[in-house]
């Protein structure tokens, strides 16, 4: 497969995009002894974190249409950054707990922050997250991204990825296959359904006054438009 | 059922209203800020699947990931164990090749291989008492009257021998008189100082065994001592007839089996015929 081929699948979402990303980790993985262990000294299980990282975030950066020229070595450039980041963990302590929220956003990596960060300009998660201050622009990012952790985690896990998945671009058809609805007008009620609740899970968060929704409440219940 | 204004605000989102039908969309949510809300809670709820989608892909990636890496972590380990014995680690330089460890180590798994596939390569005897020969009892006649025959002295008596009566004995024997030779063999014998005792208690053993004495004929070649070296082989060939004559199977095959494994017996060849008969 070439790399048009497989940038194309990627874009496409649901089955074909699986299959893109199963053949990059088949091809690539060698990448975990020959890069993470070998050069960067980091455990089998630690490359292997990295070298899945990359790969996600390959698969992100293409969706939002990075203009990817060489897909090998974006690979190798991102499993180099993720080992990188490794590294500094083990030595430095981050500063990406400062929330009372009960869904912890220490879980999640740095770059993580930095692609939902650098979603086109005008995705929410984008406008919400732009700050001048730069100390300021990473607390804002860890409380929007802990009030979203937090009314995503009062969804049941299996209607969580029903919306995941629905988002990455399965069909009906294969929803109501993945899930094991009976009907596809089943799976596009759930899905219907599941919308519904997030939106009333955070209207909720909102009318709670939960401090960790300040920011994204106070946007939501501007007076303008935007 | 479906609200028709959250359709709406999802086609809107999705780009996929008609111009005319978005230009109206967009003049009402600059005027009705309750729409205005409500599609930024449509945005944001779409924002949150998005988080849920990236945290999804990562687990499974990491997932699979560590299936894979369950093997693929042992097939490596393996290799890196290889890679310490035959490389030499060199600083900030890839390692070299141990070549002479790595020739000497592919002779030797040459040798046993060759060694496993054909041993007599390497042990020629071993060829022949690896095969499991035997004499059956119902062939130990046949194969004793096949190869049953007296000693020929014709070399021995190119030369006349100095002890008369003892030229007289190998005369007897070689004339096919066992009686006469045994008579004269034994009055040989009972000298303690006769010095040709291991060649007469040869000739004694093997006509008493053509007299069809073979118990006799065992207890005397039984006699003929192991320092007396080719007599000594002679003795144990027909101590090995003397066991087919008393279909003694079991003993005849193994001291032809040992005789056959021996290539530097004088009977060796003899014996690996005779014990290929049943073959």
């Amino acid at each position: 497969m070439t790399d048009d081929q497989l940038i194309q699948m990627l874009r496409q979402g649901g089955l074909p995009r699986e299959r893109a990303n199963r053949f990059l980790q088949n091809k690539f993985f060698y990448l975990i002894r020959q890069l993470g262990v070998r050069q960067q000294r980091l455990s089998y299980d630690e490359a292997q974190m990295a070298f899945s990282d990359a790969l996600t975030e390959l698969d992100w950066k293409v969706r939002q249409g990075d203009d990817i020229e060489d897909l090998g070595k974006m690979i190798y450039t991102l499993t180099h950054r993720r080992g990188v980041d490794t590294i500094r963990k083990r030595t430095t302590k981050t500063n990406t707990e400062p929330l009372n929220n009960p869904v912890s956003t220490s879980a999640l990596p740095e770059w993580f922050l930095d692609a939902l960060q650098n979603l086109d300009a005008d995705h929410v998660l984008s406008r919400l997250m732009q700050h001048e201050n730069e100390q300021e622009k990473r607390q804002r990012q860890l409380r929007i991204m802990g009030c979203v952790l937090k009314a995503l985690d009062q969804l049941p896990k299996k209607r969580r990825s029903l919306l995941a998945n629905k988002l990455d671009g399965y069909d009906y058809e294969e929803l109501t296959q993945l899930h094991g609805f009976k009907t596809e007008r089943v799976a596009h009620e759930m899905v219907s359904r599941g919308m519904n609740s997030l939106r009333d899970t955070l209207k909720n968060l909102c009318q709670m006054g939960e401090p960790v929704c300040q920011d994204l409440c106070t946007w939501l219940n501007r007076k303008n438009q935007l | 059922m479906e609200n028709p204004q959250h359709t709406l605000i999802e086609k809107y989102l999705d780009g996929a209203l008609p111009p005319g039908e978005r230009a109206a969309v967009e003049a009402q949510l600059a005027t009705d800020p309750v729409l205005a809300t409500e599609l930024r809670l449509h945005e944001a709820a779409r924002a949150a699947v998005t988080v849920q989608a990236l945290l999804d892909h990562r687990e499974r990636m990491q997932r699979r990931g560590k299936q894979m890496l369950f093997w693929k972590k042992l097939q490596w380990q393996i290799l890196d164990a290889f890679e310490a014995v035959f490389m030499e680690k060199r600083d900030n330089n890839p390692g070299r090749l141990r070549w002479g460890l790595i020739g000497g180590l592919s002779l030797a798994t040459a040798a046993l291989v060759l060694y496993l596939i054909n041993p007599g390569l390497f042990f020629p005897e071993s060829n022949q008492s690896s095969s499991p020969m035997v004499i059956a009892q119902e062939q130990a006649a046949e194969a004793y009257d096949t190869y049953f025959q007296r000693l020929d002295l014709r070399n021995t008596l190119g030369a006349s021998d100095t002890d008369t009566l003892f030229q007289n004995a190998q005369n007897q024997y070689s004339a096919g008189n066992c009686t006469a030779a045994l008579e004269t063999l034994e009055i040989l014998l009972s000298d303690e100082t006769f010095e040709r005792r291991p060649m007469a208690l040869l000739l004694k053993g093997t006509c008493q065994l053509d007299q069809g004495n073979a118990e006799n004929a065992l207890e005397t070649l039984q006699q003929v001592p192991p320092a007396a070296a080719g007599l000594h082989q002679d003795a144990q060939w027909y101590i090995a007839l003397v066991y087919l004559k008393l279909e003694r199977t079991d003993e005849a095959s193994k001291l032809l089996r040992a005789i056959a494994a021996d290539a530097r017996h004088r009977h060796s060849a003899e014996a690996g015929k005779l014990l290929g008969m049943g073959k």
